[in-house]
């Protein structure tokens, strides 16, 4: 078998995985159950309650992250939970806004500053949620991502800490991230809370799951693909899975080609 | 049918032109690649500007004084551009490190080691139960390098390895997933809202 | 004076944190709340050292008119041209969210993906069974990508999400918490270290 040129196997990687975008095979995604734990504590959270979504990704993440945030918020919203979007990473607040632009338009009985919140980007890190599970206002040093007065806003007359919250999800491609959320929000406070992960992420975080820090994971694409059907909103995650088997069986079809290549060789050496 | 939206456009170029260095380095890739460069640092600045540092500059007109401190720690490091005084910089560096390493001492011990330890007691009355707590206690011996990995700690040290090895494979697989997942976003741009292909 | 007042901040700024979390006088609790707010102003301050790195190494490449002066100009442009927008309109503008969705997204996003390409060509180039370790790496690696998407299910029957969620549930969080175990002790003793100024690599090397 000859040595490949490497532009042919690039070319092959991109007409598959545009194959699969355009004639979608429709292969059912079953859901597991590290989505559904997840789900259902977030479904279990009662009206009035607070969710905080932790925005704590960059455009890399929106594969895979972006579909859950916008699932996570169409629950929170159908089931009249509050939801609060704060972030560690620089892009958080530009995160959130596109999660807004596309969600809250099918909600216009829900009201910014009433129902939904976007704080943004506020640095330190872990410290930044220490100082938010003290006093969120401060923290954020009144003013979210738009520019608005949190003292102003109807949400914080009842909700003025993290300590106040019922739920926690962290969308996170890395660090700060989910270990931050563990060691300042959910154990020392005992708040329960969740992470949708890049897959890359997905095998440090399962002890987390493990030692029961975490309720659930919502593990990648396929974890954010799983979310979407259980609100029954299947959008971008579930598009893509079609395309995503195809790429997983063309890597898996070029190892082996490149192995019974060298076995051949070495056979015949 | 394509979109006749100019901003789409701008991205669906910008991805595409990203997408050419695979095939080899071109001055179309050169010119994204400082494209994306001087946006991210643009945008560092910013994002701290209207979310951080401008409404902490309100505070001090306020009458929050003290907060002049930190915002004088904080430009010292800016003297490292300055030879005579470049030390000054350090202070900046010292402070923040101090605070974050004090934190990491506060913060890590009990959810990050004591909490994953007790996790680790499990009864060992399911072959699952016995297999991760021998995973553990093998991976851990795996990095004792103060004992010479002989004897029934060589055994368990090899042990340990393998242990790793399938972790590590759990990684690869999952790292894979994760650039694919990256490829079909942008694919799904492309194919959706440039050229109207699929929904 | 150079060695002595950075270290010094360093142990004082540290101590209050770690003192704070496990005494609760006060004017301690105060101190570190303080403190930490003064942490955030000071980190978000270094934001705009990339932005004076690439000024000072880009300006010397124009200036001496080196290899891919071009491009530098295109940097500038862009760095100095976003910010001025960005300072102009503010962040909920039009043009602001424009810009930010359809180049820094993007772009970003594209960068990354890259990847996918060195993964395919790694796939059939690099990836070899030398050796039983391997082998075991790769049969591994295979399930779980299997698993973890719908044709995997689709072809072999759920025994291959059963294995992959195995996979995950057992030996990785085995050998995954291995890993994180003794890199929390060592980031412990990291931290330690730092504090009480045996560490001082982040001065500089020597701290001179």
């Amino acid at each position: 078998m000859p040595n490949v040129d490497r532009r042919i196997i690039y070319i092959v990687m991109i007409a598959a995985v545009v194959y699969a975008f355009v004639n979608p095979m429709g292969l059912p995604v079953t859901i597991s159950d590290y989505t559904r734990t997840a789900h259902a504590a977030i479904e279990a959270l009662p009206a009035g309650a607070v969710l905080v979504l932790g925005m704590d990704f960059s455009p890399g993440g929106i594969p895979e992250l972006e579909p859950a945030a916008k699932a996570i918020f169409y629950q929170c919203m159908c089931n009249d939970v509050k939801v609060v979007m704060i972030g560690m990473w620089v892009m958080a607040g530009d995160m959130g806004e596109r999660v807004l632009d596309e969600m809250a338009p099918l909600f216009p009985a829900k009201v910014y500053g009433v129902d939904f919140v976007n704080i943004g980007f506020k640095p330190g890190n872990g410290l930044l949620l220490e100082r938010a599970a003290d006093n969120i206002i401060e923290a954020a040093v009144d003013v979210d991502h738009r520019g608005l007065a949190l003292s102003a806003m109807p949400l914080f007359e009842q909700f003025r800490s993290l300590r106040e919250a019922a739920f926690w999800v962290c969308l996170s491609t890395g660090n700060p991230g989910v270990s931050d959320w563990i060691k300042v929000i959910g154990d020392p406070l005992g708040i329960p809370g969740t992470t949708d992960v890049v897959s890359v992420s997905i095998p440090e975080n399962m002890p987390f799951v493990q030692s029961g820090q975490l309720t659930g994971i919502i593990q990648g694409m396929r974890g954010a693909a799983e979310y979407e059907l259980l609100v029954d909103r299947p959008g971008r995650a579930t598009a893509g899975m079609d395309a995503q088997s195809l790429a997983h069986v063309v890597i898996l079809v070029f190892i082996v080609l490149g192995n019974v290549a060298y076995l051949t060789r070495k056979t015949r050496a | 049918m394509v979109t006749n939206n100019p901003w789409i456009w701008l991205a669906a170029f910008l991805t595409l032109a990203c997408y050419t260095f695979p095939f080899g380095d071109n001055p179309v890739y050169r010119f994204v690649e400082h494209v994306f460069v001087g946006t991210s640092a643009g945008y560092m600045v910013t994002a701290n500007w209207f979310n951080w540092i401008k409404p902490n500059l309100a505070e001090i007109g306020n009458g929050r004084y003290l907060l002049i401190v930190p915002f004088v720690i904080g430009i010292l490091i800016y003297a490292r551009y300055i030879k005579p005084i470049a030390w000054v910089s350090r202070i900046a560096i010292a402070f923040n490190l101090g605070v974050a390493s004090g934190f990491i001492l506060a913060k890590d011990i009990k959810p990050l080691f004591i909490t994953q330890v007790i996790a680790t007691f499990q009864p060992l009355d399911d072959i699952n139960n016995i297999l991760l707590v021998f995973g553990v206690i093998t991976s851990l011996i795996y990095f004792l390098f103060t004992v010479e990995h002989k004897g029934a700690v060589g055994v368990a040290a090899q042990a340990g390895r393998w242990v790793m090895l399938i972790a590590l494979g759990a990684a690869f697989g999952s790292t894979v997933m994760a650039r694919v997942s990256l490829f079909l976003g942008r694919v799904q741009f492309l194919l959706s809202e440039w050229l109207f292909i699929v929904k | 004076m150079r060695k002595v007042l950075p270290l010094g901040i360093t142990f004082v700024s540290g101590i209050i944190v770690v003192l704070a979390n496990f005494l609760a006088p006060a004017w301690f609790v105060a101190a570190n709340r303080e403190i930490s707010l003064w942490f955030q102003i000071v980190a978000a301050l270094f934001c705009a050292l990339g932005v004076a790195n690439l000024t000072r190494i880009h300006s010397k490449r124009l200036a001496r008119h080196s290899e891919g002066w071009f491009f530098s100009i295109v940097l500038f442009v862009s760095m100095f041209g976003f910010m001025i927008i960005a300072f102009s309109v503010g962040q909920q503008d039009d043009l602001y969210r424009n810009l930010y969705n359809n180049t820094i997204v993007p772009l970003n996003a594209t960068m990354y993906s890259v990847l996918v390409f060195y993964i395919a060509s790694a796939a059939y180039r690099a990836f070899r069974v030398r050796t039983l370790e391997a082998t075991i790496l790769l049969i591994t690696a295979a399930i779980v990508m299997l698993g973890k998407a719908p044709i995997g299910e689709a072809v072999f029957g759920s025994w291959v999400v059963d294995a992959t969620n195995w996979i995950l549930d057992i030996p990785n969080v085995a050998g995954m918490r291995g890993i994180q175990l003794g890199a929390t002790l060592g980031g412990l003793a990291m931290a330690l270290r730092v504090l009480v100024g045996i560490e001082r690599t982040h001065f500089g090397g020597t701290g001179e």
